[in-house]
């Protein structure tokens, strides 16, 4: 019998849309079964069109699962078009998910270490970038033993205490000045948490953490990886 | 030699390079623009050689020779 693993997709932005086509083909021809479960509250518009591939407008979370679920059988998709939140982190995650993160605040991050940290089995690949720059963390805890630092510790404290807003604390009214980003940076990020996420289904049950933070800078081409104890 | 250490970066120094007085103030407004490095960025010393572990330090604190300097990136918030 295959063993079965959930993977949760957490943000479908400029990160989430360049991991999950290759995603898809990646999972359909492993040995485990694997259901996929996207997760975002937001939607596709034109402005999206120069980071992000979609085939229409609309829920993202919705389109994508639209344009991938008949081309790869192998993988059952799931979709929630609603941001992950405090009240829906309940039923949105549950022991041995493989939760993949690319949000665009530390609010969410925050949410999502606080409920990773809850379960005794969990792996939570989060990446993130700035203009330029960007990192890859992850999170990974078996039978109740934590094998890395949360996300949320000493030494980032712009996660511990997030200062910028959740997307449902944006009013209707309110606009929201975006800061800009590169689809190249986008990509980056993205192909590490790929292979972080590989180097992870190969070793699931007794993972090997060498490095629990991975710094990326697309101008140098430098990358750096970081244990923090 | 010394190690500066900020994201990616991560390069060796003589206590000579980094100047007459080299505290961890200084240090961070000669290598700011160089290496993206933020004014409320913490900073993390350790000395392998020393066998000194890792721990957070002040922007008084006067580096020394095989200390490792690593001023904290903020993980990125975009995505």
């Amino acid at each position: 019998m295959k063993i079965k693993r959930k993977i949760k997709i957490i943000g479908l932005g400029g990160i989430g849309t360049a991991f999950y086509p290759e995603l898809y083909r990646y999972l359909e021809f492993r040995t485990e079964k694997f259901e996929v479960v996207l997760i975002d509250g937001d939607i596709y518009e034109e402005k999206n069109k120069q980071r992000q591939f979609f085939h229409r407008l609309g829920p993202k979370a919705q389109v994508l699962h639209e344009m991938y679920s008949e081309k790869f059988p192998g993988v059952i998709f799931q979709y929630e078009f609603q941001y992950f939140n405090e009240s829906n982190a309940i039923y949105l995650l549950e022991e041995h998910d493989i939760v993949i993160m690319g949000v665009d605040n530390h609010k969410t991050r925050k949410m999502v270490a606080d409920c990773c940290e809850q379960f005794q089995n969990i792996s939570l690949i989060s990446g993130g970038n700035h203009l330029t720059t960007g990192d890859v963390m992850w999170y990974l805890k078996r039978n109740g033993n934590a094998l890395t630092l949360e996300l949320d510790n000493q030494y980032h404290p712009e996660i511990q205490k997030p200062t910028d807003k959740h997307p449902e604390e944006i009013g209707c009214d309110e606009i929201v000045q975006s800061q800009p980003q590169i689809l190249a940076m986008n990509n980056l990020v993205s192909a590490v948490m790929f292979n972080m996420l590989n180097i992870l289904l190969d070793n699931y049950d007794e993972p090997k953490v060498e490095y629990n933070m991975v710094y990326l800078d697309m101008y140098s081409n430098k990358t750096r990886t970081v244990l923090r104890t | 030699m010394v190690k500066i250490i900020s994201g990616s970066n991560n390069d060796q120094y003589s206590i000579e390079e980094l100047g007459t007085n080299p505290t961890i103030a200084n240090v961070r407004m000669t290598f700011a623009d160089m290496y993206n490095i933020k004014p409320d960025a913490k900073v993390f010393v350790s000395n392998p050689l020393k066998q000194v572990a890792t721990a957070e330090v002040k922007e008084d604190y006067i580096i020394r020779d095989g200390d490792e300097v690593e001023f904290i990136l903020a993980a990125g918030n975009k995505g």
